[in-house]
């Protein structure tokens, strides 16, 4: 009976492949096909970003569902448990490109992720639906609100270090205060390439709990009179689109110059800022449709596709996930903290929710802000002065990564 | 603990650092402010 059920089991190499693995692994591998299901149903729920959520759980179920027997690329008479997505451990050039033939997602994760090509599409993508008119007119209150809420971005580094990670560990997992999924790609590609996958999978993940999560913590920490302030004191001078694309020339330029290591990712949200500002419709409509829409499909398909069940119960994941969630706590603690006093300093006129959209998640956090506000006081039209510190949010975190990237190789942690 | 303190401390000088450079950013989008709406004025 035995035999026969071996026999049968062995048709089914996906089924077949249980054998070879340890009661651990099995086991977290039908959790991932479950929690992919579960993911890709909140997502299409609207109860988690949908845009990541969908394609990242269809690709953690399937890529855990469609476990075989590979042989090895660089020794075919020895096999191994694999998959025919993709394999993200190859490093010699000619073992990439035999991958090439096998792996069918391989060409996306080698060309797209491996060099953070991914992340500065989505940020062309990024610049191109941005307005920049509330940063622009209000730089000071932005820019102000938004280094608030990097907390996590600088506390999570110490805690990280003392949880037995190195420093260029450490920062990109920090990384993940600053809410920004492009940048955490970018910055654990720079500083812990051994850590891009847990990291980028644990800040996705994360970013997307981000819309259900912190409505309860500013619930928890601004009292219900604060989140409906209006705000209809608060002039907006309009802006013209030449001073957006001056703006960004002088800042990317700028920022360029200051940074280096991060000029790919200043020169694809700046870029995308000015071809929406010069009206080109054409391009528009390509940054916004085709590259944004295409490079986040792909950003969250190839994510789930990498979270197999080898990287989950790696000892590593675990504290990640704690590290994750303490980033991104301590991010919103710190926003909604500025916000309370920029409230005290404006006397009362400016909504302290604007402090959560400092942690940069665009457009998340600034929708979260405005829907706490709208809850309370339906004339509470928040959205529009909400985008400016999230996008200062974007620079302030793109500033805090170029600073580590740089700075940690000389400070000898 | 020394690990601890001595990552704290170099964590802050990011922010420090951080803060400088965001507080460039301010002037000068306030420079630039100034000089395109008084080149609009004139």
């Amino acid at each position: 009976m035995e035999s026969v059920l071996r026999d049968f089991v062995s048709i089914f190499p996906g089924l077949e492949v249980f054998s070879h693995m340890s009661p651990l692994m099995g086991f977290t591998r039908v959790f991932l096909i479950v929690f992919g299901f579960v993911l890709c149903y909140l997502g299409y729920k609207n109860i988690l970003e949908p845009l990541i959520m969908v394609p990242m759980g269809i690709g953690m179920a399937m890529v855990n569902a469609g476990m075989l027997m590979m042989p090895d690329i660089t020794d075919p008479s020895r096999h191994h448990i694999g998959t025919m997505f993709l394999n993200s451990m190859l490093e010699k050039p000619n073992e990439i490109v035999d991958a090439f033939q096998v792996y069918f997602l391989q060409p996306i994760y080698t060309l797209t992720f491996s060099n953070g090509l991914i992340a500065c599409l989505v940020f062309i993508g990024i610049g191109s639906i941005t307005d920049l008119s509330f940063f622009i007119a209000n730089p000071r209150m932005s820019l102000l609100l938004a280094i608030c809420a990097e907390l996590g971005s600088i506390l999570t580094f110490p805690i990280a270090m003392s949880m037995g990670f190195n420093a260029k560990q450490s920062a990109a997992i920090a990384i993940i205060g600053g809410a920004d999924g492009p940048m955490v790609l970018f910055a654990s590609l720079q500083l812990a390439k051994e850590l891009f996958v847990p990291i980028s999978i644990v800040a996705y993940i994360y970013l997307s709990i981000v819309y259900a999560g912190y409505p309860y913590l500013i619930k928890l920490l601004v009292p219900r009179y604060m989140r409906g302030v209006t705000m209809e004191q608060f002039s907006i001078k309009e802006v013209s689109p030449f001073e957006k694309i001056v703006f960004s020339f002088v800042a990317g330029t700028v920022l360029c110059l200051l940074f280096p290591v991060a000029a790919p990712l200043f020169v694809s949200f700046f870029l995308g800022v000015i071809i929406r500002e010069s009206q080109i419709t054409r391009y528009i409509y390509i940054t916004d449709n085709v590259i944004l829409s295409g490079a986040t499909m792909f950003l969250g398909f190839t994510l789930g596709c990498l979270l197999s069940a080898d990287i989950v119960v790696d000892p590593k994941m675990f504290k990640m996930i704690i590290l994750g969630f303490i980033a991104l706590f301590l991010s919103g603690l710190g926003g909604l903290f500025g916000g309370l006093i920029a409230f005290w300093v404006s006397k009362g006129t400016i909504n302290p929710l604007l402090g959560i959209a400092g942690v940069s998640c665009v457009p998340t956090t600034a929708k979260v802000a405005h829907k706490c506000a709208q809850e309370v006081n339906p004339q509470a039209y928040i959205m529009m002065y909400a985008m400016g510190p999230c996008i200062a949010g974007v620079i302030t975190t793109a500033i805090i990564t170029a600073c580590y990237v740089t700075l940690i190789p000389k400070s000898g942690l | 603990m020394g690990m601890f303190i001595k990552s704290l401390l170099f964590s802050l000088n990011i922010y420090i650092i951080s803060t400088f450079i965001v507080l460039i950013v301010i002037g000068l989008i306030n420079i630039l402010n100034r000089l395109i709406v008084n080149n609009k004025n004139n």
